[in-house]
């Protein structure tokens, strides 16, 4: 009686907890899904263009979300660096508010407020590559969706 | 530690002709991010992504410069 082969079951894989690694960290949802190599690439690319951005513009002028209007959305795809880089811009701008008071104050003089905003076109620049590094991360959580669905469904990645 | 605060918390300033090539580094990073998703093989990113980049930053200066004998001749 011939023996009749069982194909393996293929595991399922979730497409919501690929975009939600990816948006953690880019490219982590293209290593959890197996594409290691593409993954890696992703995260080295990515993250250098956020992070030029801040050096460039400085994180006080990049990660401002009351002065940069909607590029704060797109910044915010980066995931948790997104959200450090906000918390050390928020210091700075802390810092800046207790200098202006003590001068205002007549406690220090002019010459010692502290300002870290960038002039233009520094920090024009450094909102865009944060912006656009934000919103290849969107890219690429929404490309490791249709890839999952597309291995869930048994078709090539 | 401090040296890499000073790092993201000063600017960089940037004048004149820096202004145009910042561009070059962002639409590379773009080319390699796109091509690494669309690219089948990864071994054809590098060439793939340097062709795509060279090719938005030519027709980017062209625009660019169809745009500048527009307003000279309207001006």
């Amino acid at each position: 009686m011939p023996v009749k082969k069982i194909a393996p079951k293929r595991r399922q894989l979730s497409g919501p907890t690929a975009a939600f690694l990816s948006w953690l960290m880019p490219g982590l949802g293209h290593w959890w899904i197996g594409e290691k190599a593409r993954g890696v690439i992703l995260f080295v690319v990515i993250t250098v263009t956020f992070w030029s951005g801040v050096a460039v513009g400085g994180v006080r002028t990049v990660i401002a979300p009351r002065e940069n209007g909607p590029w704060i959305a797109a910044q915010v795809c980066m995931g948790p660096q997104s959200l450090i880089a906000w918390k050390s811009a928020e210091n700075l701008r802390l810092n800046e508010a207790v200098s202006a008071q003590r001068v205002e104050e007549g406690i220090d003089s002019p010459d010692a407020l502290v300002s870290y905003r960038a002039p233009w076109p520094s920090g024009d620049i450094g909102v865009v590559y944060a912006g656009i590094a934000g919103l290849l991360n969107l890219l690429v959580m929404l490309d490791v969706l249709a890839r999952v669905e597309r291995m869930n469904a048994g078709g090539r990645v | 530690m401090e040296a890499l605060r000073a790092v993201f918390v000063n600017y960089v300033e940037i004048h004149g002709i820096w202004r145009l090539l910042m561009l070059a580094p962002l639409i590379l990073s773009v080319s390699i991010v796109y091509k690494t998703l669309r690219c089948r093989k990864l071994t054809a990113v590098p060439l793939s992504s340097l062709r795509l980049c060279v090719s938005i930053l030519v027709t980017m200066m062209l625009f660019g410069g169809v745009l500048l004998a527009v307003y000279r001749i309207m001006a």
